[in-house]
């Protein structure tokens, strides 16, 4: 290759390359001709992007995404204040004996497929879910059975809580056409105001109107849902414009996304909490006046000042007010260093001559285990570390995959653990609460470790068999104010959902359980 | 054809003991390690909020009651079938996962490494020629940056400004060939400052070896020279960093994967590790190990070649 050709070469790569986007008109013509232009033409789908991926089309694994994007429907759905409201169902009865459930569906609901939802094909699809997916494991739910508009469930015993069972994604409603004989999915055939056309590796799901549907259709002809796992470039597709409706924006990113003139950024509590498990079975955590000290060292507003940029994420007490449990008669926990030590005083922890408590010879030491799937869990873990070490207690923490929790609890080499619970799983929370705190039988090793209270276990069973909301009210504030006391757990922030919004669409209205969904009521802003 | 007979019966010889040299490590290291397989299943299908039945549940629907190697002795037996078996997690087939990932992974790798090699081997091919010049010098100081920036940073910045700034290029996706092209440009530039390096240090090697020298002295001068008794030469220690820089993109381009949101083999590898599904790490692996293999065995098969070829052509 003579030089003088190969200089050229080179000059006319570093033409393309570097001055392309500098002149405004190149990068003009660029956009115009790239297929982002074509999607901002009006035919574009609304794009919501998610973090999370469709495993499948299964809606026992994957459900979320199809009732996240108005595919799938449940029976009822939440009402956005920590209730039920009517969805495919419009009503229901229940037996004297508190075991037999009658639900009157909806008339005139069409699948997907333009078959007609019926009390037989609610009931198939809802056996289904009994005995392949999670959802009704532990419960007394024994099965489901349907003719013309009704839809029988029978328990084991009375089960008040099971309408809020009927929201979780997993009870979804599908026709009998998106499974084979062996019950394996093939297709995913709702009721929802979208139906989907095409499925890309779980990550890119297309959907368009369902012209059929019962209620109000979609104003927007085609919807797309982007799964997208990495927090950074789900902030990036929002700042680009590529993405409308972006949720599970990290703490750091909404701060910066805050500032974007395109963007409007939804904050909203969710019925999630950040909490420290203790072993209560280890001497210095038998006490409940120990937990209390400790839960009096821990500076939660600072926590949630600085790491989680949001000081009303401090967790007060378990529930959040966005939950239907929150209990506003409790005095909320507080930061009192001074009171925490003398509390440890009292039990006997005092300060050897480098500062570290000892009883008996041996230091106040303990493990936090945690884990990475949650970032900000090792990282509020390490200040919490820091922050008991100043105050003689030596914490060492261990992160490791969040299966290790429930397998550590059950070897009993568990010190405490430092994990995200939801107790917005189902509508009402004593679907978490009876596996966290409930009788020890039905733990599910992620909540207290070897604490128990006959006066919780009773509260919980008298709430089961408690179909009068007043008489389920009193008894929610009754059980939050034992956990308060007991102090099992220790709260420490609550969880904030940051939903980045595209001026470019308007009507969104966030539901704090993320039960409804996202597209409902959205139209292209004028 | 002696040599290809060889290099077969080699191949195949190598692919049977990394299939089963592989899968038993990836089933060994994901069986044995911390945790509960059916937990870390249960976790990954149903989410946080599983309760002991639903891991029950799995633990006798997915048969991880049985023990680890009478599991592995049916995987294997099933393997020799052509049945793969079926995402603990998901539910799909392993070879369905694994040929939609592969196909993403191998389309994006040729696309980086031929934009790298369009770069990178004009430019290695000069300053091999031209040592100390200007663009040697220039080119060596850019490839040392782009060497020693990580792939997301690179990657980063080009999103910042092609697709935020200037709306150029989407910022991920995998709908459409457009999105392509940032990831593969962002991978693109990291290989081409690796291979320009190698390429020009082989140039340079071989223009200044003793051959080169008695050619030029027999009065062999410009193409005449240079191709048959400078490039070939330079030929084989390029082909095999080629080769190992492509079995690297095949499974090392997490990072990109992740950042660009592109579906490939090593996210799926990552999340079936992640989740304990235990029957695509091991498929995932044997489709690696294999790649290695191929890749490794037909750069080795390249470089023979060219050195046998030279060898012939020098007295």
């Amino acid at each position: 290759m003579k030089k003088k050709t190969f200089l050229w070469y080179v000059l006319l790569f570093m033409i393309c390359l570097f001055s392309a986007p500098l002149t405004g008109e190149i990068a003009t013509a660029c956009r115009f001709c790239s297929p982002l232009a074509a999607e901002a033409a009006p035919a574009r789908p609304l794009v919501v992007v998610s973090a999370w991926e469709a495993s499948g089309m299964d809606p026992t694994v994957s459900g979320f995404v199809f009732t996240r994007m108005g595919c799938l429907e449940t029976l009822f759905t939440s009402d956005r204040k920590g209730g039920v409201e009517p969805r495919l169902a419009t009503d229901w009865e229940i037996s004297e004996d508190g075991c037999t459930w009658i639900f009157h569906l909806r008339e005139g609901v069409l699948f997907h497929d333009g078959t007609t939802l019926t009390g037989e094909a609610a009931a198939a699809s809802l056996n289904r879910t009994l005995s392949r997916g999670s959802l009704f494991k532990g419960t007394p739910v024994r099965d489901f059975s349907g003719e013309g508009l009704k839809l029988v469930a029978t328990t084991e015993t009375p089960f008040s809580a099971l309408p809020a069972y009927l929201l979780h994604y997993s009870a979804a409603i599908s026709a009998p056409t998106a499974f084979d004989d062996k019950g394996e999915a093939l297709d995913v055939v709702g009721t929802g105001f979208y139906r989907m056309v095409s499925f890309q590796e779980g990550r890119i799901l297309d959907f368009e109107a369902f012209k059929e549907y019962w209620g109000e259709k979609a104003s927007i002809e085609k919807a797309r849902y982007f799964a997208v796992p990495n927090p950074e470039t789900r902030a990036l597709l929002a700042e680009s414009g590529e993405g409308d409706i972006v949720v599970d924006i990290s703490s750091e990113n909404a701060a910066r996304l805050r500032q974007n003139p395109d963007i409007s950024l939804f904050s909203q509590s969710l019925p999630r909490v950040r909490l420290l498990a203790l072993n209560t079975e280890l001497p210095f955590f038998s006490t409940p006046k120990v937990r209390h000290a400790l839960s009096l060292l821990i500076d939660r507003k600072a926590i949630a000042t600085a790491l989680l940029k949001n000081p009303d994420a401090a967790a007060g007490q378990l529930f959040p007010s966005v939950a239907s449990w929150h209990n506003e008669d409790l005095k909320p926990l507080e930061f009192n260093p001074s009171r925490g030590r003398a509390m440890l005083r009292e039990e006997g922890w005092l300060p050897d001559d480098k500062g570290i408590l000892m009883k008996e010879g041996k230091p106040l030491a303990f493990e936090i285990l945690t884990y990475a799937s949650r970032p900000d869990l090792p990282l509020i873990a390490e200040v919490l570390q820091q922050s008991l070490r100043e105050e003689g207690i030596l914490v060492t923490v261990r992160v490791e995959k969040s299966g290790m929790i429930p397998e550590c609890q059950k070897d009993g080499s568990l010190e405490t653990a430092f994990m995200a619970r939801n107790f917005g799983f189902v509508a009402d929370p004593i679907g978490t609460v009876i596996t966290d705190f409930g009788p020890e039988k039905g733990r599910g090793g992620w909540g207290a470790m070897h604490w128990s209270s006959s006066s919780f276990d009773s509260a919980v069973g008298r709430y089961l068999t408690t179909f009068d909301p007043q008489g389920q009210r009193e008894l929610q504030k009754e059980m939050t104010a034992l956990l308060q006391k007991e102090l099992p757990i220790i709260p420490v922030a609550w969880y904030d959902n940051h939903v980045a919004v595209s001026k470019k669409v308007r009507g969104i209205q966030l539901d704090p359980s993320e039960m409804r969904p996202y597209p409902e009521g959205v139209t292209w802003a004028e | 054809m002696g040599g290809i007979k060889r290099f077969c019966h080699t191949y195949l010889f190598r692919m049977l003991m990394v299939a089963l040299g592989v899968s038993t490590l990836c089933f060994l290291a994901v069986e044995y390690a911390p945790g509960d397989r059916a937990v870390d299943v249960a976790l990954a299908r149903y989410g946080e909020d599983v309760s002991p039945q639903a891991v029950e549940y799995i633990r006798m629907s997915e048969g991880l009651q049985n023990h680890p190697f009478y599991r592995y002795r049916l995987w294997l037996g099933s393997l020799v079938r052509g049945d793969w078996g079926r995402s603990l997690v998901g539910g799909e087939k392993v070879t369905l996962l694994l040929t939609t990932a592969f196909r993403r992974t191998a389309l994006l790798a040729l696309f980086a490494l031929g934009l790298s090699l369009v770069l990178a081997l004009p430019l290695g091919i000069y300053n091999g020629c031209h040592p100390g010049s200007l663009v040697d010098l220039c080119s060596a100081g850019l490839s040392g940056i782009l060497c020693s920036f990580p792939p997301f940073v690179t990657g980063i910045v080009l999103i910042l400004l092609l697709s935020i700034r200037w709306r150029m290029l989407p910022v991920a996706g995998f709908s459409s060939p457009i999105h392509m092209l940032l990831p593969g440009i962002t991978l693109a530039l990291g290989l081409a400052a690796g291979s320009c390096r190698v390429t020009a240090a082989a140039v340079l090697q071989a223009r200044q070896s003793p051959h080169y020298a008695f050619a030029r002295h027999k009065g062999l001068a410009g193409r005449s020279l240079f191709l048959p008794h400078g490039l070939r030469n330079a030929a084989p220690p390029v082909i095999t960093y080629l080769g190992l820089q492509t079995a690297g993109l095949l499974d090392g381009v997490v990072v990109i994967e992740t950042l660009f949101a592109w579906p490939g083999l090593g996210n799926l590898l990552l999340d079936a590790v992640r989740g304990g599904d235990i029957l695509l790490v091991q498929g995932a692996g044997l489709l690696l190990g294999w790649i290695y293999v191929t890749v490794n065995s037909l750069a080795e098969y390249f470089a023979d070649h060219f050195a046998s070829q030279e060898k012939r052509g020098c007295p």
